[in-house]
């Protein structure tokens, strides 16, 4: 499925870069392209233990300083003379491109715009299972001694205002945006056994996709540095914050010894506060 | 000197076509060899921590009543007939040699029913020379795999009776799911076969923790 969307991305990539057609041409006025590198810092709040699992508790978070590096790159296109494109691909030390924006911005106004799109970051859930190792007394808590992590989707579309200014050589552009997201759902299963007995109990978890309202203000900083005869050579510097308050709800179906007569409970989470603050620097050409 | 130069030549030639068909991927006989079950062995296991592991000693947890039940029969040494030239050269060179192909056997009569009888009073409720079957439940082979759970024990024989490779045997554990409140006991096993004879063992006296 990834690999689906990824070759969607570049076809639509290749569209666009497809100078030597006169349509397109015509169709798209400028370019830029440019690569970056970056760290981004996410801050969930965490709750005390209840009675049952908080996924949202155990998302990656090194309270002292940043959470990931990443780089990648990025595009922005000019068309049609009032509407504009951004996609940015980035990937994590894990080399997998899978942090993608895709925004259009229509202005209607020489400064000001109107800016959709969506987005997939990717976000690291580690160890979520020493709920059970800790909260399970009585029973080896999970029988998988590996360690556990796995890597959330967290998707969302988003609308807001655009601002740009062009000062000569330097070009700042303020966005505003709103949306929904939510993390994809995902699966996990912890196989339990009774320390001295035989019993052996298996929870499977299946969770659901749980919208929640985001805030998304970014600011990108351009500044052209050298000038050749049909482009431009310059450095970026790109900031935004996102503010939500998330949760993970989920089916918790529970199996006692065997298969048989499972019993399954709907569980809602507590929404927790989730803040990501990225802040990427690039150089970038322009024609 | 010519000749032994010319000889060798062709020698080596040889020799590297033959390692060169030795890369091949010679396809596996299929062919199923058929057996008698002749005997049925008990093992204990101690289920007292994560994983049920073999035990060498006769004491078990109260709630960890668990054993290990082996099913075999003759092992008819097929595996080294087998192995005899079966082409010209120097067979034993190849990569994907027929040798290492696993070997298939099937039972001549299959298991048909397996039944627990408890020698000794395991509480209140179940006496002595009681059918304690339903109590207990079993995995296959030897261990629990991707989060499996155990299943009935009559339920199990979809799992066994079908070709084995490499050994003509059944491994499968068996878990009693009640608490042994008495200070030992003791379990007869009972194997039936399709051909209605029953091959029977009965585990170690246990000293129950």
């Amino acid at each position: 499925m990834v690999m689906w969307r990824l070759k969607s991305v570049f076809v639509v990539l290749l569209l666009l870069f497809s100078q030597s057609l006169s349509a397109q041409d015509k169709f798209i006025n400028s370019y830029k392209l440019s690569f970056f590198a970056g760290l981004r810092d996410t801050k969930v709040d965490s709750f005390p233990n209840t009675q049952n699992l908080d996924f949202m508790n155990y998302l990656y978070d090194f309270h002292s300083g940043y959470d990931y590096e990443y780089i990648g790159f990025s595009g922005h296109f000019q068309f049609r003379k009032q509407f504009e494109a951004d996609f940015k691909i980035a990937m994590y030390d894990d080399f997998a491109p899978d942090n993608l924006n895709f925004t259009v911005q229509y202005f209607f106004h020489k400064n000001i715009g109107a800016n959709f799109g969506i987005y997939t970051h990717t976000q690291l859930m580690n160890g979520f299972n020493t709920f059970h190792l800790t909260s399970d007394t009585g029973f080896y808590g999970d029988l998988e001694t590996n360690f556990r992590q796995r890597k959330l989707r967290d998707r969302g579309v988003q609308g807001g205002i655009v601002a740009k200014k062009d000062f000569g050589i330097f070009h700042p552009v303020l966005k505003i945006n709103a949306g929904f997201s939510s993390f994809k759902p995902f699966s996990e299963t912890v196989l339990q056994k009774e320390i001295d007995g035989n019993f052996l109990r298996r929870i499977d978890y299946q969770t659901k996709n749980t919208w929640n309202f985001f805030f998304f203000p970014e600011i990108a900083l351009d500044l052209d540095c050298i000038k050749f005869e049909k482009s431009k050579l310059g450095i970026q510097l790109h900031a935004n914050y996102f503010f939500s308050n998330k949760s993970i709800d989920y089916t918790q179906t529970v199996f006692e010894w065997t298969t048989e007569n499972p019993t399954s409970e709907s569980i809602n989470s507590p929404t927790h506060k989730y803040r990501k603050f990225d802040f990427d620097f690039g150089i970038y050409l322009k024609w | 000197m010519k000749l032994i130069t010319r000889s060798a030549f062709i020698v080596s030639l040889l020799f590297i076509a033959r390692i060169l068909s030795g890369c091949f991927n010679y396809p596996c006989s299929e062919e199923v060899y058929y057996f008698d079950f002749t005997e049925v062995s008990t093992t204990n296991l101690d289920n007292s921590g994560m994983w049920p592991i073999e035990s060498q000693t006769d004491t078990m947890k109260m709630s960890a009543v668990a054993f290990q039940v082996n099913v075999t029969g003759d092992f008819p040494f097929l595996g080294n007939a087998n192995q005899g030239m079966q082409d010209f050269g120097f067979s034993s060179a190849k990569a994907f040699s027929k040798t290492n192909c696993p070997m298939f056997y099937g039972a001549n009569s299959r298991i048909d029913e397996i039944s627990i009888v408890t020698l000794f009073k395991i509480n209140g409720n179940i006496p002595a020379n009681s059918d304690v079957s339903h109590l207990f439940l079993c995995t296959r082979n030897t261990g629990l795999y991707n989060s499996e759970l155990y299943i009935p024990l009559n339920q199990i024989y979809p799992l066994i009776n079908h070709v084995y490779e490499d050994y003509p045997e059944i491994q499968f554990q068996v878990f009693l799911k009640t608490k042994v409140e008495a200070d030992s006991a003791k379990f007869q096993i009972n194997i039936k076969l399709a051909n209605n004879s029953v091959l029977t063992d009965t585990t170690s006296l246990i000293v129950i923790k």
